[in-house]
């Protein structure tokens, strides 16, 4: 259990390191999350699911 | 003639030295190096030595009582061959008659010998058990060798010194498995005919004797089959052979018998394994309280658990989806390139979370629900079944 919990422990490791290196990256490189954002909205119905995720929330807290 | 004969018994000797360590290995061979040098006649030293085998046994011996150097005198003890007065002994040997140098060991070997053997026998077929060597004329010996057949003679020194014949076997069964792969030419020498002439015949001609004294000696040291003059085993308990000097036997030849040893050994450590504890007398009211309240409660909380790891599993989705629609994003309305990376390490960064998260639900699952229905067995063992007597 251990020697996978290392395992496991050092792949995610590496890999997080790697994305937020990416991402260390691409804000050094001029990249905007605003932008990213937009583009997100733009091409995906995410207000749907935004709107959707609110309205299960408050059904919860109302009950 | 004599430079094989030594060589070949200081490597089988060598062979047989693996209760030393290297330098007093060392020593010892350097010693026989000495004593085959000043030695008059190597043919003479070698009957006196018999075989490396029973070197070995005599050494370990000696070594086991007072050390390296109880051994090396041993050693110098057993060769009858006096290292100081070399030059003076070989000029003596160059004048002495044939007949006298052939004559010269054997009281010698007789006299050192003859306290041992009933301590040697016992010895010996141990020494044969290890190697795995089997007489075949053991069991013939009183038949073969009713003691009126040999009457007291000069020739007296080769039948009191027959207790070396079994070394002289064992030894030489040794050599074979050694020379099988190596000294095939060898082979011809090992035969039957190697036995001791009766000693009627030497009786008969003293001197033709002693000059042939010293071929049977050199044959006898590869000679394989036991004689049929060998000494009848006698009735005493065995020593325990195998506690005191098998441990510092050759390796070599103690490999099967230390791997039937081993072999049982590793056995009982299995058999000796703690047994599971046998259950008591049932309780059956404290059963059927148990079954009523902790197989509910058990299930609950299975489901529980269940629960957290649906929750950290459903995470580990969520983190591994949104890495792949991340992904999905970066390659198809991204212009830019900072952005297309930007895109590209929050995914990873969601991948690393999803793989975290997948190992810690498996690991819960196993450690929580596994955990829990052993504690619930175990609580039920405790309390339904009495303690078993003693």
């Amino acid at each position: 259990m251990k020697t996978i919990w290392k395992v496991v422990g050092l792949i995610g490791l590496a890999v997080l390191t790697l994305g937020a290196v990416c991402i260390v990256v691409g804000l050094i490189t001029g990249g905007s999350v605003e932008r990213i954002s937009d583009t997100l909205f733009a091409n995906y119905d995410v207000q749907y699911y935004i709107s959707l995720g609110k309205q299960i929330i408050s059904t919860i807290m109302s009950m | 003639m004599t430079h094989i004969n030594k060589q070949r018994f200081l490597t089988e000797l060598s062979k047989f030295l693996t209760f030393l360590s290297d330098d007093e290995r060392e020593q010892v061979l350097m010693k026989f190096g000495e004593i085959f040098d000043a030695a008059p006649s190597s043919d003479e030293l070698m009957a006196a030595l018999v075989s490396p085998l029973k070197v070995t046994v005599e050494l370990s011996r000696a070594y086991s009582k007072g050390g390296i150097q109880s051994a090396l005198e041993r050693a110098v003890e057993m060769s009858g061959v006096e290292l100081s007065a070399q030059p003076a002994a070989e000029s003596a040997s160059d004048e002495a008659s044939p007949a006298a140098e052939g004559d010269e060991p054997a009281p010698e070997q007789e006299s050192e010998e003859a306290p041992e053997p009933p301590a040697e026998e016992p010895d010996t077929e141990a020494f044969a058990d290890a190697v795995g060597f089997e007489s075949p004329a053991r069991p013939d010996f009183p038949a073969a060798q009713p003691p009126e057949e040999a009457p007291p003679s000069p020739a007296a020194a080769e039948t009191d010194t027959q207790p070396e014949d079994i070394y002289d076997s064992i030894g030489s069964a040794v050599e074979a498995a050694f020379e099988n792969g190596t000294d095939a030419a060898s082979a011809p020498d090992v035969t039957p005919a190697a036995k001791p002439e009766p000693a009627a015949e030497e009786t008969a001609e003293p001197p033709a004797k002693s000059e042939s004294a010293p071929k049977p000696a050199a044959e006898k040291y590869v000679s394989v089959p036991v004689p049929a003059s060998a000494p009848p085993v006698s009735d005493e308990p065995e020593q325990d052979f195998e506690d005191e000097e098998l441990e510092e036997a050759p390796e070599k030849a103690l490999k099967p018998a230390a791997r039937s040893k081993a072999k049982p050994r590793a056995r009982t450590k299995a058999k000796a394994k703690p047994a599971p504890k046998p259950l008591g007398k049932v309780k059956p009211f404290m059963l059927v309280l148990f079954i009523i309240i902790f197989v509910p409660l058990g299930l609950a909380g299975i489901a529980v658990l269940l629960a957290v790891t649906a929750v950290i599993l459903t995470a580990m989705i969520s983190a591994g989806g949104s890495g792949v629609f991340a992904v999905s994003l970066a390659f198809s309305g991204m212009t830019l390139f900072a952005d297309i990376i930007m895109t590209i390490g929050m995914a990873l960064v969601c991948f690393a979370f999803a793989v975290v998260l997948l190992w810690l639900a498996v690991w819960f699952a196993i450690w929580s629900i596994g955990g829990l229905v052993r504690g619930i067995i175990r609580l039920g063992r405790k309390w339904c079944y009495k303690e078993a007597a003693e």
